[in-house]
């Protein structure tokens, strides 16, 4: 069978989706990142390769930060960024969606779509406050699984307003509940709402959301931030019934345009599950700037080199 | 008198740099221009200037450090009002005090003249402070400032030329013009063969008249200058997007861009982005934005 293979290695997750030729999802694939990207996506596509043998891989598309490194690792047709593989995604799922949320581990997004064409986009800064991490961090804090942290929340019976402006803040006026006596449910359901209220302020600032909405990303399983989002918008919120795998199934959308229309795929085959990558960085003393550089290995072999401004090592390697 | 004059290539350099590097030039005193900012020099630069400044003033401080070992003199003129209707941000104004404390230096090593209002006898008077600084006597100086006056009214932008597409990289021309700053940017629009309009490509004129229609009237003259281009670059139909770039704790920027954003931009149908650098200069974050920009203008453009 010929699939297109999409992967997205963000900073808490890796996904990979493996669409069909007519781009439906027939496999997708979530684990997590655990701070070493490589393995992740050679553990990834092992998974992937031993739950569907046969099948035969057309295009590869890859998106989310660890994009560049992943590309090159695999060998990628199309290496794009994740704002625009949400997008391609949530069109593919909801042609006539209108905005789509998306929060992840480390970013939050909110992208405007009219008429099928993207008209707006906003994401987080440097503040990852109420984005997955912090969910991650607390729930760990409260001894309460990240799965059942949504259905925590629905408990709730009574508002407790949260401090939602940033994530230490947050965590500070948690504990104050906390030690006031407010029941655990009541304060997560709190936490819910901040996390909402900020992302409505800080990415939502001045944009039109108009329904249909779609909610995606690692934080649209927590029901609780769904119903946050319901109350706070006053519309209901779909949740993409991928909506982890969201960005890998844009990015093998993307890969199916690019082989399709140009050249054979650049796929280096399953075999890259065996490969030996090694990747090392080091700090240019060429002049003031002192790029740090990244190079990485494949089987011995220097493959890729980026992070220099002036193209200094990035240009003196010609496999891509 | 031992003279070699230093003008440290940031901020205001980037608008008169040309004009007051031919001066030096033409009067035959030495003069040398800091390189391009690079890491070391937004290292010291932050190290040097306080916490609450702007970047670009850092900046600038990195730059003079870099100046000290080889000259004698910095020129540092404090520019307070170039044009009738507008006022430069009080950063420019207080300049030389900001570089001489900060570096603990005489007032004999900073050549700062007072640009205080356009006007012939203000010109003189500048000019007259910058030549008793170096020892220049007065002549030789004034024919070298006619001179370099010349040639940097002469300088005026060129067309780029009318392939499509292009795209708008609006901000203070020291960013836009430090390769630091926007060479990001600039380097990933030429990757995609996008052509790159600035304010710095239409006549300064154009710009200030375009500034008129605001109200209330813009006090800084820079931002009128950006806000001008705002105005004038949304209704170009060969403009297919905008870029706006600001750094972070500019005053003037953060009320002239929201009220751009609210004013022009969102009233137009082009689509925009802004932009806000820092000095992390994590460049993933900034990539990621300019390349879905451009997928989103691509896309607007398909259909």
């Amino acid at each position: 069978m010929h699939v297109y293979l999409g992967i997205d290695v963000g900073s808490v997750s890796t996904n990979i989706a493996v669409l069909d030729e007519f781009g439906k999802v027939i496999d997708s694939l979530y684990i997590r990142t655990q701070g070493r990207p490589i393995e992740a996506v050679q553990n990834g596509l092992r998974q992937i390769k031993e739950r569907n043998p046969e099948i035969k891989v057309k295009g590869v598309g890859t998106t989310g930060s660890g994009r560049h490194l992943t590309g090159v690792i695999v060998g990628a047709d199309s290496i794009k960024n994740e704002i625009t593989a949400h997008a391609v995604a949530a069109m593919h799922i909801m042609p006539d969606v209108k905005t789509v949320l998306e929060i992840g581990g480390q970013d939050s997004k909110m992208i405007i779509i009219r008429n099928g064409v993207v008209t707006d986009f906003a994401m987080n800064t440097v503040c990852a406050a109420g984005t997955g991490s912090f969910l991650d961090q607390q729930a760990a804090r409260l001894n309460i699984g990240i799965e059942d942290f949504g259905d925590k929340a629905l408990e709730s019976t009574t508002p407790v307003r949260i401090a939602g402006r940033c994530a230490v803040f947050a965590e500070s006026d948690m504990i104050h509940k906390q030690q006031t006596g407010h029941v655990t449910s009541d304060i997560i359901n709190g936490l819910c709402q901040a996390l909402v209220r900020n992302y409505l302020n800080n990415i939502g600032k001045g944009k039109q959301i108009q329904s249909p909405i779609l909610f995606q990303g690692g934080v649209a399983a927590n029901k609780g931030i769904k119903r946050a989002f319901e109350e706070a918008l006053g519309c209901p919120v779909v949740v993409s019934p991928y909506h982890n795998v969201m960005g890998a199934i844009g990015s093998a959308l993307l890969a199916k345009e690019e082989v399709t229309q140009t050249k054979p795929t650049v796929f280096r085959g399953f075999d890259v599950i065996d490969f030996v990558y090694t990747p090392r960085s080091f700090e240019c003393s060429g002049c003031a700037n002192m790029c740090e550089v990244v190079e990485i290995k494949m089987n011995g072999n220097v493959a890729a080199r980026w992070g220099d401004q002036c193209g200094k090592w990035s240009n003196s390697v010609t496999v891509a | 008198m031992h003279v070699h004059v230093g003008i440290p290539q940031a901020m205001l350099y980037h608008e008169f740099g040309s004009l007051w590097a031919d001066f030096f030039r033409y009067a035959d005193i030495p003069v040398s221009i800091s390189g391009e900012t690079n890491k070391q020099i937004l290292d010291r630069g932050t190290l040097l200037g306080i916490d609450e400044s702007c970047l670009p003033l850092k900046v600038y401080l990195g730059h003079v450090d870099s100046l000290l070992s080889e000259c004698t003199h910095i020129f540092v003129p404090r520019v307070v009002q170039y044009h009738r209707n507008f006022l430069f941000c009080a950063k420019f104004a207080g300049l030389p005090d900001v570089v001489r404390n900060t570096f603990r230096l005489s007032p004999e090593q900073i050549i700062s003249p007072n640009v205080e209002y356009k006007s012939s006898v203000n010109q003189l008077q500048s000019l007259y402070t910058t030549c008793q600084a170096i020892g220049l006597s007065a002549v030789p100086g004034y024919l070298a400032y006619r001179r370099a006056l010349k040639s940097w009214r002469a300088d005026v932008p060129g067309d780029i030329g009318s392939s499509t597409p292009k795209i708008a990289v609006i901000g203070h021309s020291y960013l836009l013009k430090d390769a630091f700053f926007c060479g990001n940017i600039m380097n990933f629009l030429a990757s995609r063969g996008v052509q790159v309009i600035t304010p710095n490509h239409v006549a300064r004129k154009v710009l200030y008249d375009e500034a008129k229609v605001f109200e209330p009237d813009i006090y800084w003259q820079l931002s009128a200058k950006i806000a001008g281009a705002a105005h004038y670059f949304c209704r170009q139909p060969d403009i297919a997007g905008i870029i706006m770039v600001s750094s972070f704790g500019c005053g003037p920027d953060s009320l002239v861009n929201e009220y751009v954003e609210h004013h022009v931009f969102k009233k137009s149908d082009k689509p925009y982005i802004i932009i806000n650098i820092d000095e992390h200069m994590g460049s993933a974050g900034l990539i990621t934005r300019i390349e879905a920009f451009w997928d989103l203008v691509e896309w607007r453009q398909k259909y």
